[in-house]
């Protein structure tokens, strides 16, 4: 057996090294200084009163038009035998009638990996990110029909036999439906199995979350939730980079080492939260995560790593919270 | 930072723009898109030279502008396809078309190619520029973790690929993260 790894090196090199680029310097750098002079003169006398009139009247348009799509999710079961088992994304497509096994229309991983549909009405997703393993977020199911009530989303499933496989047409809801209404398009996926998954059992990462109290009065006191970020470097305040509410709305932290966090889901606060100097930890899900406090423009803002299902289950990076204390 | 004058654009220009070239050419499998890509991209660097910051190394600088410009210039290629406006792509098939001096070479190659463009881009920059992972990490504007496991992804891709063929990955995992 050959071991590829620096294979791949050479391989790439022996296809690679010999390909030149015809274009010369000279050219790139007219252009660079044509069009610098272009830029310089449209900048001022063009470019920016209109970016500014038109970004005002997208402003305005959206302002007055944004509403975001909830679609009825309170379905009563009907059973549907076809649809119990495992299906696996095979293509994407803007209509059903696009689809040709054959032809596909793409390329490489699809965002949607799996689906199970399990009897009585629950569901299983699997995304490329991750792990790509099947989780349960919530999803259900009723004849026809995938209901996802957190997302407000009901999406229609067609299942159709062509040449042979069976094929689900899925409706894929995202926020290009839920916020800009766009029409949505659908994941095409095989059906792999029939079997019943009611026992999956999720592969869980578990932190280790027994930790000895050290104090940070500076974590203590009322957060007000702002943003969501992939990393923190991305927050900027003032600016919120998510569209519609978020999970986490506040976080009232005390002296003693115990955690209120409010969520857009529940009048009730969740309880189970402790914390310790630089970590905030959920020992009920064996969840620690990770805090950061930082002074941005005036305020003082906690980075809190979010740690849910996509990492326990799905052993995706965690993004962060960003909350705002309160004076 | 002053606006780069047209030494240091040259000398940026020799340095890099075989490098970029070749990246566009192994992404996009078009020479004439490469050549684009590789105009559009020094363009975009001699424009932006002033906010590139000189304490970091240029290279996954460079990069990250290349390969924004790749994608964007493949999902309009794609739009275009769809609008049945796609200009004749002579060379699509121009990087499977070299000759091959083996034939373990060539055939993972060819299953190097038929990656997705996700993974493409890890192992171009890694096996190919010889980026360390957080420098790619840089490039792609990618979290180290992530860019790890795109990494480990395309490498687990390749090998279920070449199931029966003579060829084993060596390193992945773990090991792999060594290679920071």
């Amino acid at each position: 057996m050959e071991q590829s790894n620096t294979k791949i090196g050479d391989v790439m090199k022996k296809n690679l090294d010999q390909s030149q680029p015809s274009i010369r310097f000279s050219t790139v750098w007219d252009k660079h200084k044509k069009s610098s002079r272009k830029l310089f003169g449209l900048k001022k006398v063009v470019a920016v009163p209109l970016t500014a009139l038109v970004s005002l009247m997208v402003l305005l348009t959206v302002g007055f038009t944004f509403t975001a799509i909830e679609d009825n999710t309170d379905y009563p079961f009907v059973d549907d035998p076809a649809v119990i088992g495992k299906w696996q994304s095979v293509d994407y497509v803007a209509e059903i009638d696009q689809f040709n096994p054959s032809q596909k229309t793409q390329q490489g991983d699809l965002f949607l990996k799996e689906l199970a549909f399990i009897k009585g009405g629950k569901m299983l997703e699997a995304l490329s990110q991750g792990n790509g393993s099947l989780r349960d977020l919530n999803l259900s199911w009723t004849q026809g029909i995938a209901i996802n009530k957190h997302e407000k989303t009901a999406s229609k499933y067609v299942i159709k036999e062509i040449n042979g496989s069976t094929y689900m047409f899925y409706e894929w809801k995202c926020g290009d439906y839920t916020y800009f209404h766009m029409t949505p398009q659908f994941f095409v996926l095989n059906k792999v199995d029939n079997l019943d998954y009611s026992n999956y059992k999720m592969a869980a990462i578990d932190d280790k979350v027994d930790y000895p109290f050290v104090d940070d009065p500076q974590l203590v006191g009322k957060w007000e939730c702002v943003d969501y970020v992939k990393t923190i470097d991305k927050f900027k305040p003032g600016t919120s980079s998510v569209l519609g509410e978020l999970f986490l709305t506040q976080l009232n932290i005390a002296e003693n080492g115990k955690i209120s966090a409010l969520t857009s889901e529940s009048k009730t606060p969740y309880e189970k939260l402790s914390w310790t100097k630089g970590l905030i930890l959920d020992k009920k899900d064996k969840m620690a995560s990770k805090y950061e406090i930082k002074e941005l423009k005036g305020d003082i803002y906690l980075f809190y790593e979010w740690k849910s299902g996509d990492y326990k289950f799905g052993g995706m990076q965690p993004e962060y919270f960003v909350l705002k204390k309160l004076k | 930072m002053k606006d780069i004058s047209q030494d240091q654009a040259e000398a940026i220009f020799v340095e890099h723009s075989s490098y970029v070239y070749r990246i566009a050419l192994f992404l996009s499998k078009s020479p004439t898109l490469a050549e684009d890509i590789t105009q559009d991209t020094f363009l975009q660097v001699f424009r932006k030279y002033n906010s590139y910051d000189p304490a970091k190394p240029i290279t996954p600088w460079i990069y990250q502008i290349a390969l924004n410009i790749t994608r964007k210039t493949m999902r309009k290629q794609k739009w275009l396809h769809l609008v049945k406006e796609v200009p004749t792509n002579e060379g699509l098939n121009y990087v499977e078309d070299k000759i091959l001096q083996d034939e373990l070479g060539h055939e993972l190659w060819k299953e190097i190619n038929k990656l997705t463009l996700k993974s493409r881009e890890v192992i171009v920059l890694h096996y190919y520029s010889g980026l360390k992972l957080n420098e790619i990490a840089t490039a792609l504007d990618i979290p180290l973790g992530t860019c790890k496991s795109r990494l480990n992804t395309a490498l687990n891709s390749l090998e279920k690929q070449l199931q029966g063929n003579k060829i084993t990955i060596a390193c992945k995992g773990e090991d792999l993260y060594g290679t920071i």
